[in-house]
């Protein structure tokens, strides 16, 4: 497994176009922001199935909740290294002060992401995501400053 | 510059003592009690009305025993806690009566007659049905008593003087409760009185006048001193708040915090869905939806 990690997050480093190895501090203010914006982009594309606004479509639940997956866990856990606050940055020092509860929250969002995918298919496929949103919401109150 | 600023605090300290010396002479704030002795509470239906009152977020400390106290909240107008509203008789609410426990939410009145400070949003519970009102306290008596230390309000003068907020209900407490609006729907009223009565969400999204009261002509049209000097955004049905959210956008946001854009709330509205929204019924989410958008 931590091969296998390793050798993603080197396939990763590669398809993002020659970040490899460690991003000075701006370009991890601009990665972090976009993976976020990323899994927002695909929260905004499940929230339609799940009120029922938009068809269902089990297979396109379970290829967002894995997109997402793939963005959270370790992979944003690596994009806050301490001494990466900005003034635009809306990241709070109680990252740092907490880390332990910041980095376990990163990673029940990749778990609860993948706990999505896998109940895609089925009657539990609403409570997941309700719990998926729910991680998020969490590290949002605790960990981000409200916007100015 | 100091000349200037010392002329607008002894202003605003006459201003203050008038109104407050006013309505103290004149019996202000006196809200008639409510007649509640007929009324049966449900300890059950009264957790959701703890949930709808938005009490969990003020009244519990992370970390610490429900409903024992909170953290302390910064305001333009002093430093606030949220006391410990569990039924323990030395530090809580258990000696209390049913009518006293009407008095506070709805008058703004401890037991004794002691004013307190609206950061108790009494203005709004002013608005409670006298059923939930009753619902509320048969559930606060099964909490579980929590002891917690005294709770010091720490409030600078002109505001320390307690008899002056008999001024303050005069210009800003309406006695309730709410009254339904003909010709509108029932899910409709049922929003009005959820987000204007217990809810409570104008005591941060609608802007304060410089007296520390809602500014009614500028209702949810958001504030810029909200608690801890937090941004508050409008909540208005127009672009400048969410005039082109959806039902569902409104409900989901609500329910889970996820914002029509994809995003996450945080900050105190985090909270607020954590402790209050999230627990509110499908129904009473879309009735709020259904108010706010103008529906």
């Amino acid at each position: 497994m931590r091969a296998r990690s390793a050798f993603g997050s080197i396939v990763l480093a590669l398809s993002l176009g020659g970040g490899l190895a460690l991003p000075a501090a701006a370009d991890v203010f601009e990665q972090r922001s976009a993976l976020m914006k990323e899994i927002g982009d695909q929260m905004r594309g499940l929230a339609p199935m799940f009120r029922g606004e938009s068809p269902y479509d089990a297979a396109d639940v379970r290829a967002r909740a894995e997109a997402i997956a793939e963005r959270a866990g370790e992979r944003i856990a690596t994009l806050f290294p301490e001494g990466t606050l900005r003034d635009d940055s809306r990241a709070l020092p109680t990252i740092w002060e907490e880390w332990e509860r910041f980095e376990a929250l990163s990673g029940l969002l990749e778990e609860r992401a993948r706990t999505l995918a896998a109940a895609a298919d089925g009657d539990d496929a609403r409570r997941a995501f309700g719990e998926f949103a729910n991680t998020c919401r969490n590290c949002h109150t605790d960990f981000r400053r409200p916007e100015d | 510059v100091v000349g200037s600023l010392t002329l607008r605090v002894g202003l605003l300290l006459v201003l203050v003592l008038g109104v407050g010396g006013a309505g103290f002479l004149m019996g202000g704030g006196q809200v008639p009690p409510r007649d509640l002795g007929g009324l049966a509470g449900d300890p059950e239906r009264g957790a959701y009305v703890l949930r709808m009152a938005g009490c969990v977020a003020c009244h519990t400390e992370s970390g610490g025993a429900f409903l024992a106290g909170g953290a302390p909240i910064e305001t333009d107008f002093g430093r606030f806690r949220g006391p410990n509203i569990t039924p323990d008789r030395e530090t809580g609410i258990g000696g209390w009566t049913l009518e006293q426990f009407s008095a506070a939410l709805t008058a703004g009145l401890g037991p004794g007659g002691r004013h307190y400070y609206p950061v108790l949003p009494y203005a709004s519970y002013a608005a409670m049905h006298d059923q939930d009102i009753v619902d509320l306290w048969a559930y606060l008596e099964t909490v579980e008593p929590a002891s917690a230390g005294p709770v010091d309000q720490e409030v600078p003068f002109p505001f320390s003087m307690r008899p002056l907020l008999a001024g303050w209900k005069l210009l800003h407490l309406e006695p309730g409760p709410y009254r339904a609006v003909s010709g509108r729907s029932e899910a409709w009223n049922r929003g009005a009185y959820l987000v204007n009565g217990p809810g409570h969400c104008g005591e941060c999204h609608t802007p304060r006048t410089w007296l520390g009261g809602l500014d009614r002509d500028r209702h949810l049209q958001g504030s810029s001193a909200g608690p801890g000097g937090e941004r508050i955004p409008p909540i208005t049905a127009d672009e400048a708040g969410i005039g082109g959210w959806s039902k569902g956008d409104l409900v989901f946001a609500l329910e889970l915090g996820l914002m029509p854009d994809g995003d996450s709330l945080g900050g105190s509205m985090g909270e607020v869905v954590e402790h209050a929204t999230s627990h509110l019924t499908l129904e009473d989410l879309e009735a709020i939806a259904t108010y706010l958008l103008g529906e």
